[in-house]
């Protein structure tokens, strides 16, 4: 799964969300260093929805433009969860290594 | 003078009219909301962004798309279809150089007999052209995928390279000779690459649609060859009405499928094009008088 998939998942699933909340918070969620352009949210969404990772979930008027919001449909939990869970296991293979290196332990000798 | 939001509207013209009609306001409603204060024209990366989600959802082709849409079966019916209108055009020409031949054997001065111009010069050196479309037709019907692809495109190339500037005898022959074939060639050269298979071009077409087609190109060899037409009365007629009536009925039976449709379009295009660079010819010729 590529970043912004997996960030788009993210902010979805903290509740539906319109385009620009999604904006919003996938920047929030990557600390800034991802904000997505409006192009590539849409063509995003449009292969999500296709894919039934997500759902057009209700829509309201704004200062007479309308908002869609998108939901996390159940596909999308579950793969957002098998994802998660993935890089939960290479995220801690990883410290668990880096914790084994020497020199992070204060040996001082080379890795 | 044109706003901001008139500018990205412009911009969005670039998605289909479908993804608009769903998803233009709300798009319209991020882009400004994300716009810094004061903007009056969008940044060029905005710009190109909106360009390039809009070229992908209008080009976009899943495996699921393009099955739906039927081109695999288009790609297994061209893979069936192609030899047998390669197959016809190698034994017209055959047909026609062993009557050439026995013509010159004759001492008979072809030029006069055969109007349109069955040089023996032209013939022969044709030959080693059609040997290989007729290779690479066998290849596919042999059902040798990879070969037949190398085979055909090294024959398309050739056919194509080689044949319009052996001895012109006018713009429908060349492009019978050298674009129709050389367009085949490479079809087939792509269709068998991507076809599920020759089984599921017989069950779209059906066995007596592919007895039909079979019968409309064995027909279509005596139609296109000079052979009938020296040495009966009747001439073409007969193959000609033959080829008309089994490639109809077999072109209806191709018409029935969404990827029959397809492989009818495609395999159009080479047939049509010796009717185009008549038109183009003509064009040409009446451009010409109009000019003097």
């Amino acid at each position: 799964m590529q970043e912004p998939t997996f960030l788009i998942l993210t902010a979805l699933a903290g509740g539906s969300r319109h385009g620009y909340g999604i904006i919003t918070d996938v920047e929030r969620i990557s600390g800034g260093r991802v904000r997505l352009r409006a192009g590539t949210l849409y063509a995003a969404l449009d292969r999500l929805q296709g894919d039934g990772l997500i759902a057009a979930d209700r829509e309201e008027i704004v200062d007479g433009r309308l908002r869609r919001y998108y939901a996390l449909t159940d596909t999308g939990a579950e793969r957002l969860a098998t994802e998660a869970e993935r890089l939960r296991a290479r995220a801690e293979l990883a410290t668990r290594r880096l914790a084994a290196l020497p020199r992070l332990r204060g040996d001082g000798s080379p890795a | 003078m044109r706003t901001l939001e008139d500018r990205y509207r412009r911009l969005l013209r670039w998605y289909p009219a479908e993804h608009r009609r769903v998803h233009e306001d709300e798009m319209l409603g991020v882009l400004l909301a994300t716009a810094e204060p004061g903007r009056s024209r969008p940044p060029f990366s905005e710009a190109t962004d909106l360009i390039c989600g809009g070229l992908w959802l209008r080009f976009r082709y899943t495996p699921e798309r393009l099955r739906r849409a039927g081109w695999p079966d288009a790609a297994a019916l061209t893979a069936l279809l192609a030899p047998l209108l390669l197959l016809a055009l190698t034994l017209r020409y055959a047909l026609d150089a062993v009557l050439v031949a026995r013509l010159a054997e004759q001492e008979v001065v072809l030029v006069e007999i055969v109007p349109g111009g069955l040089l023996t010069f032209d013939m022969f050196n044709a030959a080693p052209a059609w040997l290989a479309a007729g290779t690479a037709a066998v290849l596919a019907l042999a059902g040798l995928r990879r070969t037949t692809a190398v085979v055909a495109v090294a024959a398309a190339v050739f056919q194509m390279v080689t044949q319009p500037w052996e001895g012109g005898t006018g713009f429908v022959t060349m492009t019978l000779r050298a674009v129709t074939p050389g367009l085949l060639l490479l079809m087939l050269a792509a269709a068998v690459l991507v076809s599920p298979g020759p089984r599921r071009a017989v069950r779209l077409l059906g066995g007596t649609g592919v007895g039909l087609a079979v019968v409309a190109a064995c027909a279509a060899v005596l139609a296109g060859s000079r052979l009938l037409d020296l040495s009966t009365p009747l001439g073409n007629g007969p193959p000609l009405a033959a080829t008309a009536v089994a490639g109809a009925a077999a072109g209806v039976m191709l018409l029935r499928s969404a990827g029959g449709r397809r492989a009818a379009v495609v395999l159009a295009v080479p047939l049509a094009a010796p009717l185009l660079m008549l038109g183009w010819r003509a064009a040409l010729l009446l451009g010409a008088g109009g000019a003097g």
